[in-house]
């Protein structure tokens, strides 16, 4: 087991490599950099000259990556070059505000999947099932900043009952209830944002195993349909649902990025957005890595959530 | 199991919503928050920072040594100056009753210091420009504790405005020690000449001020003034009708849609210089007939109508200078007022019937996307064809560098400083900043005329020859001067005694008040 | 005694498919209104043109109005009439999608046959490939390469072609995988076909089924990518529009003129809605041993 999960983490290591230099690669492309978003008219090209070479512009661009490379083994992600801010200063910071309000509207969204999905599984075709079926089809269907739009405008100012800006109101960093005044709108529009897609797959899921042989034999001994429920079909169902889990880690750095900006929440979503417009590539670069870093490590946990979870594969080695 | 959690869930909720109920919370004590749209970062220094509010931040907390207002001087941390004989030396006076916040004399130590600072080409200042010029470096020579000199290698009347052009003195006994201006972090209480000091800065969301009691003007009357930083402008929208923020810089189709007296507020809107225009490439369109031709097809009223709404937010402007510019004189230029038939006669006489140009602007910027719409629309009454081509921001205004660019036509917006020297770059021949590619030998002479003469009337008459010449070359397309709008809730007062400025917008902030 | 010829067995097959389909539409009325959703929007999107809508004509001086007589939509922000700008949009936002899910299709299927029938090192690196681009969160990728295309709808389509075929390929690697096994196939290769063939004229049909599905989904995918593209402002060039940046410009006027907020983002949500039914519905008949909802 450990082995495997070594040798999965020694495969990924290229994979991350190959993926910084692509994307490296596609932001030198662009034929215009960083400085060029800082000049004005009036900078002579001496001055020109200067910010390019303060930067490192001047260099070839492998030298420029094997630099930059060379700062990431050494756990240090540099300094913005539009704002001179440490990278991993700013993220450190912004990065604990994203996970602030991801985690827990995954968290809300996935648990109430899992109830919603097993309920109109089990309920196929009746009214219970067409509604839930009903809203995730629909939910599937909208686009999110349109949802974060509409709340923020009929809450925000329509009914004035919640503030629309940021995590806290300034002086009251302290307090619970400001932060959680600030936090339900964004909460919201993310749970009815990740709910739609895990239900389904809920639902699914359930429908498949309510056809399976075992539910058949079961009800012939007589078992009650709660029984079958809880007792069997939740856990086959359960199983790959919890994989899931693993493959949305990614989701705590950039499941946000529109809602964060809409909101002016203080997360990595407006910081990156701003790098991107800027072309500030070192933030823009750290973001990648962390993101990249995250799917591959998601996927890993899936798979050895699997693998602990179902004891068929476990024996297949 | 799950029925408990869904029930934790519901009780929690239930809890969220009762404690949501009630009014917006509004900050404590006299405190004023003004919604800024972009970060300037914790460095925000005024040796580096060219961004609006890295600027706007220099402008609260230091002092200048003074601020140039129309053709006036207003007097800061100098009392004032001499020109000497061969009109190249300047020599400030300096006040010898302000001290820094942190109880520090302030001299002429800072003065030469921040100077250099700005001429130290590691730092890459915005303003190296004007004191490092074509001709060689600024010579300075402290002459006593308040007095300073500086010299120029050649004369103009041009650089005087250098000295207020966004020179906010720092102080020496602080920044000796800083190597890297671009990465000296905020990270305690500025000392500072200005009136507020900043105490605080959140990444992404806020900075922070509080007052400076020992201000050499006046002690300031609200005690905390908050940066307030909101990217989106429809969540600023909604944040100043609900009383979240106190002020808010907008434009014309936001404030369109704001009922002022059902949410407490009012408007303000003052001329910054600024015009916003349409220019020609003359490397492809090298016909002046053509150019002329085009201009006329155009209806300015329209396009200044579509995007500021009313007269009320901007200014008509027709040559190459803002209308609040002391030298601006339209008497002899052409104004180019719409006339199709006009337009249609040029174009035939150049035999460019059937012409089909290419429109560049920029992606994210609304204003350059509603006059291509709608000139697109307004040439193809006069038979022309245009070819709407949007760019990404930085790709645009980086392509308006290259000689070869594809555009036919351009947009671009500009605010220079108060001398006309400041536009020179813009127009004459070889210039990286001319984005026309226009070659005018007249043009280049009358600026050049323009600056080897101290004396304002003779130079009034050489400006306004040069507004006429380039308006007759039909290269600069002049829209509209928009004004700078900012809401303010009604409980700010002092406003007028403030003062609202360009690009710095709080003259002095001291002076600003709170009806509580 | 009644032999099944093959051409009975077929029929009966067929006639199974349509049975279930059909009662599938008879219990859940969305999937009716889906189809017929679909086919009135792709009716208005064709005849656009001989309808009288005027999409470009600007008019300053009857900038936002709401429905009138004369503008049943009300104006845009540039006095042009909305129902046509709507309508127009629309023809924008499901050309992207069609074209869109072609490309990515195209690129899925291909990339996911070879590397299923060759094997090997050419399955492991399209694979590692397939797992690079995979990895880099989509919205990243997305935004850097757009900084350097010219804006418009080819690179719009581009873009998400070049970036959504991921899970195509995949899939159609699968396919490939068990197709690959059947005896008509290895004879084939046994008896010297080249490969490009037997993918074109014979893997590839028989994958047809689950390819047509994942197509289907493919468009309401690439309409939402389309929309989220267009708020982000890399999408459609004036005057032309879509429904994702009808959208987009909304956002200023949102206080004044609420129906141009809410108007396209209906229209997105139906359509794409329709799509993920008619995907449904597919499904449903293309694997007569599933019932409706199941996964297989």
């Amino acid at each position: 087991m450990a082995k495997y999960i070594v040798k999965r983490i020694v495969t990924a290591i290229p994979l991350l490599f190959a993926i910084t230099v692509l994307c490296f690669a596609m932001m030198n492309l662009a034929p215009y950099d960083a400085v060029d978003t800082m000049i004005k008219p009036g900078m002579s090209d001496e001055l020109v000259a200067l910010m390019r070479a303060k930067y490192g512009y001047d260099q070839p661009v492998y030298v420029q990556y094997i630099k930059w490379l060379q700062g990431i083994l050494c756990g240090q992600f540099g300094y913005s070059i539009v704002t001179g801010q440490s990278i991993s200063l700013d993220l450190s910071v912004r990065l604990v505000n994203t996970i602030k309000l991801i985690l827990p509207s995954y968290l809300s969204a996935y648990v109430l999947a899992i109830v919603l999905g097993l309920v109109a599984g089990s309920h196929k075709n009746k009214w219970q099932d067409k509604l839930i079926d009903g809203f995730a089809s629909v939910g599937i269907s909208t686009p999110t900043f349109w949802v974060s739009m509409l709340l923020l405008y009929i809450f925000g100012y329509k009914l004035r009952l919640l503030p629309i800006i940021g995590m806290h109101t300034i002086g009251q960093e302290d307090s619970i209830i400001d932060f959680l005044r600030h936090f339900v709108l964004p909460y919201t529009v993310l749970v009815i944002a990740f709910m739609p897609d895990l239900i389904r797959y809920v639902r699914s899921s359930t429908i498949t195993q309510f056809s399976e042989d075992y539910v058949m034999v079961q009800k012939a001994f007589g078992a009650s349909k709660a029984e079958i429920m809880f007792r069997h079909v939740c856990k086959n169902v359960l199983l790959p649902v919890i994989t899931k889990l693993g493959m949305a880690m990614p989701m705590l750095i950039t499941g946000a990025i529109i809602t964060e900006t809409i909101f002016s929440w203080p997360g990595i979503g407006p910081y990156f957005t701003t790098a991107v417009d800027g072309l500030d590539y070192p933030i823009v670069m750290a973001i990648l890595l962390l993101s990249s870093a995250m799917v591959i490590i998601g996927n890993l946990v899936a798979d050895i959530l699997c693998c602990l979870t179902d004891p068929r594969i476990r024996e297949m080695g | 199991m799950n029925r408990k959690l869904r029930m934790l869930l519901a009780a929690g909720a239930v809890c969220t919503v009762a404690a949501g109920f009630g009014t917006v919370a509004q900050a404590e004590g006299s405190t004023f928050t003004y919604a800024i749209s972009s970060d300037p970062g914790a460095n925000t220094n005024p040796i580096t920072s060219s961004d609006r509010f890295g600027l706007m931040t220099s402008n609260l907390v230091y002092s200048p040594l003074f601020k140039i207002n129309g053709t006036e001087c207003e007097w800061y941390l100098a009392t004032g100056y001499e020109l000497s004989n061969d009109d190249r030396t300047y020599t400030f006076t300096l006040r010898d009753d302000v001290t820094w916040s942190d109880g520090e004399q302030f001299n002429a130590d800072d003065v030469i210091f921040t100077i250099e600072q700005i001429m130290d080409p590691d730092n890459a200042s915005e303003m190296y420009g004007n004191f490092v010029t074509a001709e060689g470096p600024v010579e300075i020579e402290k002459v006593d504790d308040f007095t300073v000199s500086f010299t120029f290698p050649k004369a103009s009347p041009a650089h005087l405005e250098a000295f207020a052009y966004e020179v906010y003195i720092i102080p020496e006994h602080k920044f000796a020690d800083v190597e890297d201006y671009d990465t000296y972090a905020f990270s305690e209480p500025t000392v500072t000449t200005g009136a507020y000091i900043m105490t605080e800065y959140s990444a992404g969301s806020y900075l922070k001020f509080e007052k400076n009691e020992n201000y050499f003007r006046q002690e300031p009357s609200i005690d905390t003034i908050v940066l307030r930083i909101i990217t989106s402008n429809d969540t600023a929208m909604l944040a100043i009708q609900s009383g979240e923020v106190d002020a808010w810089p907008t434009t014309p189709a936001y404030l369109e849609q704001i009922d002022l007296e059902a949410s407490n507020l009012t408007s303000y809107a003052f001329n910054q210089g600024r015009i916003g225009y349409m220019e020609v490439n003359t490397t492809k369109i090298p016909d002046v007939k053509v150019r002329q031709a085009i201009f006329y097809a155009l209806n300015k009223d329209e396009l200044a109508t579509a995007t500021y709404l009313s007269t009320d937010n901007y200014d008509n402007v027709y040559t190459f200078l803002p209308p609040n510019n002391g030298y601006y004189d339209d008497s002899e230029s052409e104004k180019y007022e719409t006339d199709v038939e006009k337009a249609k006669a040029l174009l035939a006489e150049a035999g460019a019937e059937g012409l089909t140009v290419n429109i560049g602007y920029c992606s994210s910027d609304t204003t350059q996307e509603t006059w291509a719409v709608l000139m697109q629309q307004q040439l193809a009454q006069a038979g022309i064809t245009a070819e709407l081509n949007p760019m990404e921001s930085a790709a645009y205004y980086n392509e308006l560098e290259n000689p070869d660019k594809p555009f036919d036509l351009y947009f671009g917006g500009y605010i220079m400083g108060s001398d006309p020297q400041t536009y020179a770059d813009l127009f004459k021949t070889g210039s990286t900043f001319n984005y026309t590619g226009n070659e005018n030998a007249e043009i280049d002479r009358l600026f050049d005329e323009g600056i080897a003469t101290f004396d304002t009337e003779e130079r009034a008459v050489i400006y306004k020859e040069l507004q006429k010449v380039i308006q007759d070359d039909a290269i600069f397309y002049p829209i509209a001067s928009n004004s700078y709008i900012v809401l303010f809730n009604n409980r700010v007062q002092g406003i007028e005694e403030c003062g609202l400025v360009p690009i710095y917008t709080l003259g002095d902030a001291a002076f600003l008040t709170l009806a509580e | 005694m009644h032999m099944e010829t093959t051409k009975n067995r077929k029929k009966n097959n067929r006639q199974r498919r349509l049975d279930n389909v059909l009662s599938a539409l008879k219990n859940d009325k969305m999937s009716i209104f889906a189809i017929v959703w679909l086919i009135a929007l792709i009716a208005v999107s064709l005849l656009a043109p001989l309808l009288p809508l005027d999409p470009t004509t600007t008019n300053v001086t009857e900038m936002l109005q709401g429905f009138s007589s004369q503008h049943w939509f009300g104006t845009d922000e540039l006095g042009r009439d909305y129902l046509a700008r709507v309508v127009y949009g629309g023809r924008v936002s499901l050309l992207v999608g069609i074209l869109a899910m072609l490309a990515s299709a195209s690129i899925g299927i291909l990339v996911g046959t070879i590397a299923g029938y060759c094997g090997g090192i050419v399955d492991s690196i399209l694979m590692r490939l397939v797992d690079v681009l995979h990895s880099i969160p989509w919205l990243i990728l997305v935004t850097v390469v757009s900084l350097f295309m010219k804006r418009g709808i080819h690179s719009i389509i581009l873009v998400i072609g070049l970036f959504t075929w991921m899970g195509t390929a995949r899939l159609t690697r699968a396919e490939t995988l068990s197709i690959r096994e059947r005896e008509y196939i290895q004879y084939a290769q046994f008896m010297g076909v080249p490969m490009w063939r037997v993918i074109l004229f014979h893997i590839i049909p028989s994958a047809f089924p689950t390819i047509i599905i994942v197509a289907t989904t493919s468009i309401a995918d690439a309409i939402m990518t389309e929309s989220a593209l267009s708020f982000l402002g890399l999408g459609i060039v004036q005057p032309d529009t879509s429904w994702g940046s009808l959208l987009q410009r909304s956002q200023t006027y949102l206080q004044r003129s609420v129906h141009m907020a809410v108007l396209p983002g209906i229209l997105i949500i139906l359509t794409v809605f329709s799509f993920n039914k008619l995907g449904n519905l597919l499904r449903i008949y293309v694997e007569p041993r599933i019932s409706e909802g199941e996964r297989k």
